[in-house]
């Protein structure tokens, strides 16, 4: 091995002996109603972020795209004992901070705060979750809310990934967007709100993660105070699998520009690709998938296609799924190279295929691994990387991120890709601006 | 509803008292030590920014350039050294700095450091990327000024502060002003303020203090002093009246904006500014949020904001609306604006909680707590001032409210409506 090579692993192997996430200092209790508590003890800040991570999301809207994310909304809007706004006015005026995000696979809810408002928090949480009254003039109010939440998102990006999912799950409920559209969120009623909650809002779908200045006793009471007596119910029925995906779909939309998405090529088209990814079972897969990820985000292998002006920006998406997912490859370019573009991206995937070695993978963990350790920084991020893997498998998988990526051989990876990344078995979306 | 709860929030916000530092050449260096997974930040402010250029967006691309290459590495080299060391890079430029932020594992620290010091002092200016970067810099500003809610706030900092103050115009420039730049200019600008005298730098994470302050004398010390820099801010002409404005743009909502002059950061007041613009439109709580969110149920996209500049600053208040309740939304947002002086100390305690708290979990994360250090020091308040800012905001009292509420808020102040085009 020569210098640099010596060099290259000394840092790596410096890199990778560190736990972003110490699986040791680590404790987990299930409580008798199947709620399950991680707690991770931290020393550095006077600060805890306290988070409750569900395993369910969107993928329970049923026939009511939208409905769980509403629902996610409407907690805030009034409980037993708290108006509607009262719950953010509680935390903000100890100081804390409080969101909520309803995914696919999950919704959570996040507190900030510092280790003597705990109890509070604790209690605030158990009142959002298990104690919503849905309002009827409310839920209308916060319709328009949501909608409004949900244009303000609607960029070439997000039109893109919604229409590579309708492509790809022709039954798996991935199919829909979480914010559902105007129709589905004008229909839902306070009975659906209800149902939905008492279905899926179970403790034994649910798991507290307490990340901070706190140790195990000081979290564990507090959890049996506020969730033991959360009663539970039977879970819901499981997800409708989606067939392998066999074959290349296409689709071709318009969009609207808002502001000037112009460049002296004029005005800009997007593309995505959407190819198989694997759910959060195949561990090697998902590992795989993000290394690809990560080399796109490096930049490099997309260069030749930027070089020549056909495209001007390039990136990937790939979030680790509970069911077999998707993996997006997007960028912007102009109507008349789309051909081009979607030739040119499927060759110097493939050359990545064949030229990839231990060398060059080395690197990509490397800054895959550097990626991970500054996404677990703060408390609340390690909350959050703990809590997402606990929706959607076990939290033990944030512990051994970092094993994962080392222990993934060249083989491995290329099997993955060859498996995942294929020419013959895709979604493609073009996005033209209206005349 | 629950009891209102007065208490204190005390907390430190490093794991010891960062250290200062000025090197021979001027240069100071703030060190603190906080034990994240083997990371360590390091951020310089060098100041100055788009308020001391000569063409608009001339800072900026100056800012793009620093990294493309240096008198001992080409760009190719420096990408290298990024990743063979795992350094991540930003840049930023405001009114009144610029900020290059090195993120990297502590074992990196001295390659960071090293590289920090060649981008900052020692930039190759080549014609190629310069041109390049500038066409760049042009697609990028027509895209951002195209947007209507920065297209509105422009449009309002014009009325605020007269089109030829820096503060009025983008940081970025526009596509004129970028076309008539030219390298020279450039090199003028990065002689005039990137010297060791007028770069604040931090370094925060994993590190050992001591060793961090020999580390940098070692590597950046030899560089040399420059030529004294004289700060001067162009005159602010205050708002003669009430000024309102219309102007479409295609937009999924109708934009309301509200503009008020404030004193900037070096003015006594400025923690008030600060507690001022978090009671107002800052988080679910706020009076705005209460207005038009919880109340009226009229906006989701709302908030207040008081950029912490030298000089003058200003409030700026907006909310996107439906273009149908415009007019609901402007009488709620005035109305909120000049009654704020009608508060009671319970909700003053809890707008200064919410403010302290906010600022300490923003702390949390290294490039923040860094930026924070270095930007004080720079700005003239003190690298102390991270952990004093807490404490003043918690000695505000009503009457201090409600003198500035009085004396500012119920003045002249500029309305822009963006609404969307047919």
């Amino acid at each position: 091995m020569h210098l640099k090579g010596k060099f290259f692993s000394l840092l790596f192997l410096c890199l990778l002996a560190f736990p972003f996430v110490p699986r040791e200092k680590v404790s987990v209790k299930t409580l008798p109603n199947g709620l399950r508590v991680v707690i991770l003890p931290r020393s550095e800040l006077d600060l805890v972020s306290l988070q409750l991570w569900l395993k369910v999301g969107s993928v329970r809207d049923g026939d009511k795209p939208g409905l769980m994310h509403l629902l996610e909304h409407m907690l805030f809007d009034g409980s037993k004992d708290y108006p509607p706004g009262a719950i953010d006015e509680a935390i903000e005026e100890m100081g804390g901070r409080i969101s909520a995000e309803t995914g696919q696979d999950f919704t959570y809810f996040s507190i900030e705060i510092t280790p003597q408002f705990l109890p509070k928090a604790m209690e605030i949480l158990s009142e959002l979750i298990r104690y919503p009254l849905f309002d009827e003039k409310e839920m209308e109010k916060e319709k328009r809310i949501v909608l409004a939440e949900a244009k303000a998102a609607n960029n070439p990006f997000q039109q893109c990934a919604w229409e590579i999912s309708r492509l790809m799950f022709t039954q798996h409920p991935y199919r829909y967007p979480i914010p559902g559209w105007e129709e589905t969120i004008a229909k839902i009623t306070r009975d659906d709100l209800f149902s939905a909650w008492r279905s899926f809002y179970l403790p034994s779908l649910a798991s507290i993660i307490a990340v901070g200045k706190i140790e195990e006793k000081d979290v564990l009471p507090l959890v049996e105070r506020f969730f033991a007596d959360w009663k539970n119910d039977p879970p819901p029925p499981p997800i409708k699998s989606e067939p392998p995906l066999n074959e290349v779909r296409s689709s071709s939309l318009n969009y609207q520009p808002v502001s000037l998405q112009t460049s002296e090529n004029g005005v800009r088209s997007y593309i995505a690709f959407g190819f198989p990814a694997p759910s959060v079972e195949d561990r090697k897969g998902v590992i795989a998938l993000d290394l690809l990820d990560q080399i796109i985000e490096d930049g490099k292998i997309f260069s030749s296609l930027k070089e020549k002006g056909l495209v001007s920006e390039i990136h990937s998406f790939f979030l680790t799924q509970k069911y077999p997912s998707v993996f997006i490859i997007y960028a912007s370019t102009w109507g008349d190279v789309i051909e081009e573009v979607r030739k040119g991206i499927l060759e110097s995937l493939s050359q990545l295929k064949t030229n990839i070695n231990e060398e060059s993978l080395a690197k990509a963990k490397r800054s895959l691994l550097f990626s991970f350790s500054l996404n677990c920084e703060t408390y609340a991020d390690q909350a959050h990387i703990l809590g997402f893997y606990e929706s959607i498998s076990d939290y033990s998988f944030a512990c051994d991120y970092p094993k994962m990526v080392e222990e993934i051989t060249l083989e491995e990876t290329k099997q993955a890709w060859d498996k995942y990344i294929r020419p013959d078995a895709y979604c493609f979306v073009s996005l033209l601006p209206k005349k | 509803m629950k009891k209102i709860l007065f208490f204190t929030l005390f907390l430190s916000i490093a794991l010891s008292s960062p250290i200062k530092s000025t090197l021979q050449n001027g240069l100071t260096v703030i060190v603190s030590r906080r034990e994240v997974n083997q990371l360590v930040n390091i951020t310089a402010i060098i100041k100055g920014g788009s308020s001391v250029e000569k063409t608009p967006g001339a800072g900026s691309l100056l800012l793009r350039l620093l990294p493309l290459g240096t008198k001992n590495h080409i760009k190719d080299e420096i990408e290298k050294i990024m990743e063979e060391n795992l350094i991540d890079l930003q840049t930023e430029i405001n009114e009144n700095y610029w900020s290059i932020s090195l993120t990297c594992p502590t074992s990196s620290l001295r390659e960071a450091v090293k590289l920090l010091g060649e981008i900052i002092f020692q930039p190759l200016f080549d014609q190629f990327d310069f041109e390049r970067e500038k066409g760049k810099a042009i697609s990028e500003i027509e895209e951002i000024s195209s947007r209507p809610f920065i297209s509105a706030y422009a449009r309002l900092r014009e009325s605020l502060y007269g089109t030829n103050h820096p503060y009025a115009r983008l940081v970025n420039g526009n596509k004129e002003s970028l076309q008539s730049l030219s390298l020279d200019e450039l090199r003028s600008l990065h002689l005039a303020y990137f010297q060791p005298q007028n770069v604040f730098l931090a370094i925060t994470g994993d590190i050992e203090p001591e060793q961090t302050i020999d580390c940098v004398k070692d590597l950046l010390g030899s560089f040399p002093k420059g030529e004294a820099i004289r700060f001067t801010y162009p005159y602010f002409y205050p708002l003669v009246r009430s000024e309102a404005d219309v102007m479409e743009r295609p937009s999924p909502f109708a934009y309301l904006l509200v503009g008020i002059p404030l004193p900037g950061i070096n003015n006594n007041d400025y923690p008030v500014f600060e507690i001022i613009n978090t009671l107002l439109g800052k988080g679910t709580s706020s009076r705005l949020a209460k207005a038009l969110r919880w109340r009226m149920g009229i906006s989701y996209d709302f908030g207040s904001l008081y950029p912490p500049l030298l000089g003058k600053s200003h409030l700026l208040v907006w909310a996107a609306v439906d273009p149908q309740r415009v007019e609901e939304a402007k009488e709620a947002v005035l109305n909120e604006i000049t009654s704020l002086d009608d508060i009671e100390q319970k909700e003053l305690e809890k707008a200064k909680n919410k403010l302290i708290g906010d600022y300490i979990l923003s702390q949390a994360q290294l490039k923040n707590f860094s930026f924070s250090l270095a930007w004080s020091e720079a700005m003239g308040l003190g690298y102390d001032y991270v952990d004093k800012f807490p404490r003043f905001v918690k000695d505000i009292k009503i009457w201090d409210v409600k003198r500035v509420v009085r004396r500012y808020l119920k003045g002249n102040f500029s309305l822009l409506l963006l609404i969307p085009s047919s």
